[in-house]
């Protein structure tokens, strides 16, 4: 007798697997809103350089990278430096916000455009998601490396609260009981 | 100044990365680029989020604005923006 368990995601491919799933670390919680000392101006500044630092690291991804996997980091890449997006975060900078979560208002905005939206529009807001926790993890100086991954001798797959396509996948599991 | 409409025939729609490639153009253009589904607001072209949440699929109709009144330049931009979200 076996089990199945489904677990849905936003995977890479439409092509099924089956083989150990391993849950990544679960990343940490965007932190709570937060008022600023400084400016409205010295925190749209940070923000900008936030999102610079985070275009360059997309564009190393995008240089090493080919493909679909390179279309897909040119396309967040886009999304995180899209100028409507800034410009909407420096107005909550104006609102007394600090810019980390400028951004996260921001992008929110955006985000409930895109809920509820079906098939591919609505896995969007995974990617607003995704973007927005960079750009906070860069703004808190945090360690944006890579969930850790377990050391496994045989294939599997790996499954995580982030909806990064890369790092996603539908999966199934079948447990031999 | 131009404003045409256009069915879009990429089957994934004004997904992220065709938005991605239509705002591309649209950022390149001199003039003002605004796009929507008829009869709704128009959104800016340069902006690959605006894009997205118009959550256009293919075979929907995009109605194409281009503000300038260089007639062959309006030209020259539609045809660049619609060989974007079409096959």
């Amino acid at each position: 007798m076996s089990q199945k368990q489904v677990l849905q995601g936003i995977g890479v491919g439409s092509r099924a697997v089956r083989a150990e799933v391993f849950r990544l670390t679960a990343r940490q919680a965007l932190p709570a809103p937060l008022k600023s000392a400084s400016t409205p101006a010295e925190e749209a500044q940070t923000l900008s350089q936030a999102i610079s630092s985070l275009e360059e690291t997309y564009a190393k991804k995008i240089a090493s990278a080919s493909g679909n996997l390179k279309e897909i980091l040119e396309a967040q890449s886009a999304l995180a430096t899209d100028s409507e997006l800034f410009e909407s975060a420096v107005q909550h900078c104006e609102g007394g916000w600090n810019a980390s979560t400028a951004i996260q208002m921001a992008m929110n905005e955006f985000r409930e455009l895109l809920s509820g939206a079906d098939g591919e529009f609505g896995e969007r807001v995974a990617d607003l998601d995704e973007i927005v926790y960079r750009l906070v993890q860069i703004l808190h100086r945090e360690d944006s490396s890579r969930p850790r991954r377990p050391f496994s001798a045989t294939e599997y797959c790996p499954g995580c609260e982030s909806s990064r396509p890369r790092n996603s996948a539908t999966s199934v599991r079948r447990i031999s009981t | 100044m131009i404003e045409r409409e256009c069915v879009i025939t990429v089957k994934v729609g004004l997904h992220a990365r065709p938005a991605n490639e239509f705002a591309a153009v649209a950022k390149a253009s001199p003039c003002e680029v605004l796009v929507g589904k008829p009869g709704q607001p128009l959104v800016k072209g340069n902006s690959p989020l605006r894009l997205l949440t118009l959550k256009a699929h293919e075979g929907d109709t995009l109605l194409i604005h281009i503000g300038t009144d260089d007639q062959n330049l309006a030209e020259d931009i539609y045809s660049k923006l619609v060989a974007t979200i079409t096959e």
